[in-house]
């Protein structure tokens, strides 16, 4: 299979056929700001650099650096607080690279580390080498994008890019869960990538009880260039494009343009097709129509209720909006951690009644029904995937509820050409065995 | 007094329930809803330390 194309100056290729993923730059983009384009050979070896915590924050901060593996949470608070905990506690901090992309739509953390494994590393090293951690992990469940960071982990450490003497690269469990935060630390200390209840979060108890600082691949990307360049450029935004039709893109856009320019972009004008949109994968939310006039800092800023979470922009053409959220809701049962009891037996509820929706067999007491799960059902797990769940079929009823209740008087042509729920979904994005980069 | 339940750990035994109605609703599978968030009113804690307690699972946790 053919895989990812890239030229050297970052620039897409033209998508070659049969391509499962397609790797897209925004054109101009400015190279100090850019992780997956830009001129390699200029800005692949920068010098090393020592820092401490509070630059690091200082610069995070002034850069509104947020996770981006969902959660959206600032950088620089999150690296305080495990600092603070590892200095009044006086015990040794954790640092975790975390790459257990559990979303099945994105894909972008996998291509980051797989083309840039040396960015998320320097920023890992960074960030062990400020909080003094004496051990710090790469938790990644995918073999490709694992062996990449080790083959990088040696030259990234040779290189003096703070510290990364106690890095171990850990093979992680695949699974929706097993990235959620207290799933990697329960994981990374002997147990089951399972997650736990909160309190205590990972900055207070994580790894083996220690102060743990849990990380995505992006963020920490984003880290190391802002250190690299002082701070001068603002950190680019990593996006997974996911189309029914089977188009499948990781892109990097500046953080300036709105998501109907990146749809124009990439050849989707939502003036000149029709089609749903679905913001932040599974986690995520059937958006507003005026979302599509923000920018990816308004959507990363929490300040809305559509917010970029983990970067997944699902673009529905030909899917029912129901037929879509049943299905998320099937892939949450089928990879549930059947923990908690309002998750493992709510999300079943949830997807049954948007089965019988999708198949013409749901009647109004079925919908109210529905809308008290997704508000009533909200918080009531020990992670995020009832949340998810709940955010879903929420904004279903919200944003497209004339089209939930035509399901209630008539079949729905689109819905019975997908009458079956796969069991892995359609969404996911296929992972290439093999990728070649062109240089 | 607060009170949490670690919902990873609840087994719907239902006992909190029995034991502190005002604070634990139990849901329509037999689990345990918080009434005020997890704040216990004034007169209930006696109540809530017998629910935690009671609790099988051990899946209650109540603080000052």
């Amino acid at each position: 299979m053919d895989g990812t194309t890239l030229d050297r100056w970052g620039r897409v290729e033209p998508h070659p056929a049969g391509a499962e993923l397609r790797v897209g730059v925004w054109p101009g983009i400015d190279p100090a700001a850019s992780l997956l384009g830009g001129d390699r050979r200029r800005v692949a070896r920068p010098a090393p650099v020592t820092t401490d915590v509070e630059r690091l924050a200082g610069l995070a901060e002034a850069a509104q650096l947020r996770g981006r593996g969902g959660a959206g949470f600032p950088f620089a608070v999150k690296l305080r607080t495990v600092d603070q905990h590892a200095r009044t506690s006086g015990r040794s901090a954790v640092a975790v690279l975390n790459g257990e992309e559990g979303e099945p739509a994105s894909a972008k953390d996998r291509v980051l580390m797989t083309l840039r494994p040396e960015l998320a590393l320097r920023g890992l090293g960074l960030v062990a080498g400020a909080l003094g951690a004496e051990r710090s992990f790469a938790y990644v469940s995918d073999r490709l994008a694992r062996e990449r960071l080790t083959t990088a982990a040696l030259a990234t450490a040779a290189a003096g890019h703070g510290d990364l003497a106690g890095l171990h690269v850990v093979d992680a469990p695949a699974g929706y869960v097993s990235g959620e935060e207290s799933a990697v630390v329960r994981a990374l200390s002997g147990g089951p990538a399972k997650p736990t209840h909160k309190p205590p979060r990972a900055f207070e108890a994580g790894v083996d009880g220690l102060p743990t600082l849990v990380s995505n691949v992006e963020t920490l990307a984003h880290l190391a260039r802002l250190v690299e360049d002082g701070g001068r450029h603002t950190p680019s935004v990593l996006l997974t494009l996911v189309g029914d039709r089977g188009d499948r893109a990781v892109v990097e856009v500046p953080d300036s343009v709105t998501l109907r320019e990146v749809l124009i972009w990439q050849g989707i004008d939502p003036a000149r097709h029709r089609y749903d949109v679905l913001l932040g994968g599974f986690f995520g939310r059937l958006i507003k129509p005026r979302t599509l006039w923000r920018t990816m800092r308004d959507l990363a800023s929490r300040q809305y209720a559509d917010t970029l979470g983990c970067g997944v922009v699902l673009v529905l053409h030909d899917t029912c909006p129901v037929t879509a959220v049943a299905e998320i809701l099937h892939h949450l049962d089928l990879q549930n951690a059947q923990q908690c009891g309002p998750c493992f037996k709510g999300i079943p509820s949830m997807a049954g009644v948007v089965d019988d929706l999708a198949h013409g067999r749901a009647g109004r007491e079925d919908l109210v029904r529905l809308a008290g799960w997704g508000t009533g059902l909200r918080g009531r797990g020990a992670c995020g995937t009832l949340d998810a769940a709940c955010g879903v079929v929420t904004s279903l009823l919200e944003r497209r509820g004339e089209l939930v209740a035509r399901h209630l008087t008539r079949p729905c042509r689109r819905c019975a050409e997908h009458p079956e729920r796969p069991p892995a979904t359609s969404f996911a994005v296929p992972w290439p065995a093999d990728i070649k980069e062109q240089t | 007094m607060r009170v949490q339940v670690d919902m990873s750990k609840c087994q719907a035994y239902g006992l909190c329930a029995e034991e502190a109605p005002d604070v634990f609703e139990l849901d329509e599978w037999g689990y345990p809803e918080l009434t005020d968030d997890g704040a216990v009113p004034d007169g209930q804690a006696p109540r809530v330390e017998r629910a935690v307690g009671a609790c099988p699972a051990q899946a209650i946790r109540a603080t000052n």
